[in-house]
Formats: C-alpha cells, sequence, structure tokens
C-alpha cells in the first residue's frame, strides 16, 4: 500500500528536473518498507544508516536543546544529499544530486511528509515496533 | 594564528544573523576553538554532545555518496550544521529562524580556514602513530 502511494501519488508530482530520483520509507530502525526508483540493495544499506544518524542527531538535541522532536535531517555528501524527515511515526528518505539546493530539498521532504501523513496514519498507530514482520505488513 | 582564527569565528557571529555558536573541535570533541553568544544552550558545548558526532558523521559516509561533507539538523528551536574535516569538526549552533542557506554557502571559505589545522592534526596524529 505505501509503495503505491509513494510511487502513484506522491513522488510523481514533482519528481524531475535534477532530482535523482529515489526516495523510501523506512521504520523507526531502518528498515525499508517502500521504495521509489531502482537499486533496492543499496537502498536498503542507505536506509539503515540514515535512520540510525538521524537518531543519533535527535538523541543529542534532545539533550542539548531540550527539545522533543527534529523536524529535518540533511546528509549532504560529495556525490548527492540525503533528506530525513518523519511522517506518521515512519522515516521519509529523499535522496538527491548534490546540484539540489538544501532548501528545495527541505521543502519537497515536508510537503511530501505533509502529503504522506493522513493516509499512512490510517495503517500505522505510533510507528512499527523494533522486530514488526513485515511479511504481513 | 590561534588569535586570528579566534577573531574570524567572532566576526562570522556577527555577520550572519541567528547564528549562536562557531565551534570547532576535534573527533574526540575536545575543543579547538569556540565563539558563542549569550543565548547558545550551554549543553552543547559539553564534550559529551560534541564528541557524538564523530561516529555519525564517519557512519554518514558509508551511505555510498561518497565522503559525507555536511550534516544539517533542524529542531523545533534551534538548527545545527557540521562540516567534516576530520579530524576536525566545525558544528555551528544557529536559530530556528536562521539561514542555513547562507551557512552552507561558507563551505569553500570555511574550508580554506580550517583544512591547515586539519593536516596539522593529520600529520601530529602520524608522528605519535595514532
Amino acid at each position: 500500500m505505501q509503495r503505491c502511494l509513494m510511487r502513484d501519488d506522491g513522488l510523481s508530482v514533482g519528481w524531475s528536473g535534477g532530482w535523482a530520483g529515489r526516495a523510501g520509507l523506512l521504520t523507526q530502525n531502518g528498515t525499508l518498507i517502500a521504495l521509489t526508483g531502482d537499486n533496492d540493495q543499496s537502498a536498503r544499506v542507505t536506509g539503515a544508516i540514515a535512520a540510525n544518524v538521524w537518531h543519533a542527531f535527535e538523541r543529542e538535541g534532545k539533550a542539548a536543546f531540550d527539545t522533543t522532536a527534529m523536524n529535518f535531517l540533511l546528509l549532504g555528501c560529495e556525490s548527492g544529499r540525503v533528506g530525513v524527515t518523519r511522517v506518521a511515526g515512519l522515516l521519509l528518505c529523499l535522496y538527491a544530486k548534490p546540484s539540489v539546493e538544501y532548501g528545495l530539498l527541505k521543502s519537497k521532504a515536508l510537503a511530501l511528509a505533509k502529503h504522506l501523513e493522513e493516509p499512512l496514519s490510517s495503517v500505522v498507530i505510533g510507528g512499527l515496533a523494533v522486530g514488526t514482520n513485515l511479511d504481513n505488513f | 594564528m590561534a588569535e586570528a582564527l579566534q577573531g574570524f569565528f567572532d566576526r562570522l557571529l556577527t555577520r550572519v544573523p541567528g547564528l549562536l555558536a562557531a565551534i570547532v573541535t576535534d573527533r574526540d570533541g575536545v575543543i579547538v576553538v569556540k565563539a558563542t553568544t549569550s543565548a547558545n544552550p550551554q549543553a552543547t558545548l559539553q564534550a559529551g554532545y560534541l564528541a557524538s558526532f564523530t561516529a555519525a558523521i564517519e557512519q554518514a559516509s558509508k551511505i555510498g555518496l561518497q565522503k559525507n561533507t555536511v550534516v544539517a539538523c533542524s529542531y523545533e528551536s534551534y538548527q545545527t550544521v557540521h562540516f567534516n574535516h576530520l579530524p576536525i569538526i566545525l558544528t555551528f549552533i544557529a536559530s530556528s529562524e536562521a539561514n542555513i542557506g547562507v551557512l552552507l554557502s561558507l563551505e569553500d571559505e570555511l574550508a580554506k580556514v580550517i583544512e591547515p589545522i586539519a593536516s596539522n592534526f593529520r600529520s601530529r596524529a602520524a608522528e605519535l602513530d595514532l
């Protein structure tokens, strides 16, 4: 269901003009639920790493800033950028070329998260617990 | 050298609206240079907080997009930007209203300032066989 939502409705809206064309939906522990684009194998690895980095920065941010939530994480690398945000207890991960501006990536991620929030909330309550059997999902 | 570096980061606080702190640390979170304002949360100057990014940044380099150069986080009231020049990490703390694009655009300018220190650290580490 998530795959259909992402591919047909969400990402097709603005997934052009210099974008790498890949987005993933992850559980809190980094397990890939849905992916647009190709190369599933590397997406599993990058998804797991992105989720781990998200939790590391969120944990330290909570301690240092006494804040409840992190809204957005950008990982800028030499050959691409990754934007991560939270949606309905899951993590939305967007992959872009290095030429894509930070603000644009953030805006797209937050807009897509807003778009997916309602439909995902109806199937995911409070996020998926660690160890959820995704075969039955 | 140290005074020039301190002056550079002090000026940076006035150049970038909303910037609360600029902190240069080594990979263990030991502060090399810092420039802060009174609005900056004190907890961000603790070694525990600053050291925690090294592992995360090193992990981000394994994401399959070559070396990680920058990590930017957006919290409710604050934003942070971390530039990776390992063994040196440059951390900026800014308010949520600050323009992070301005900070990111300083990447090349900052690299010119930080790289001599980073290469110094690298050569010292090689000498000591660390």
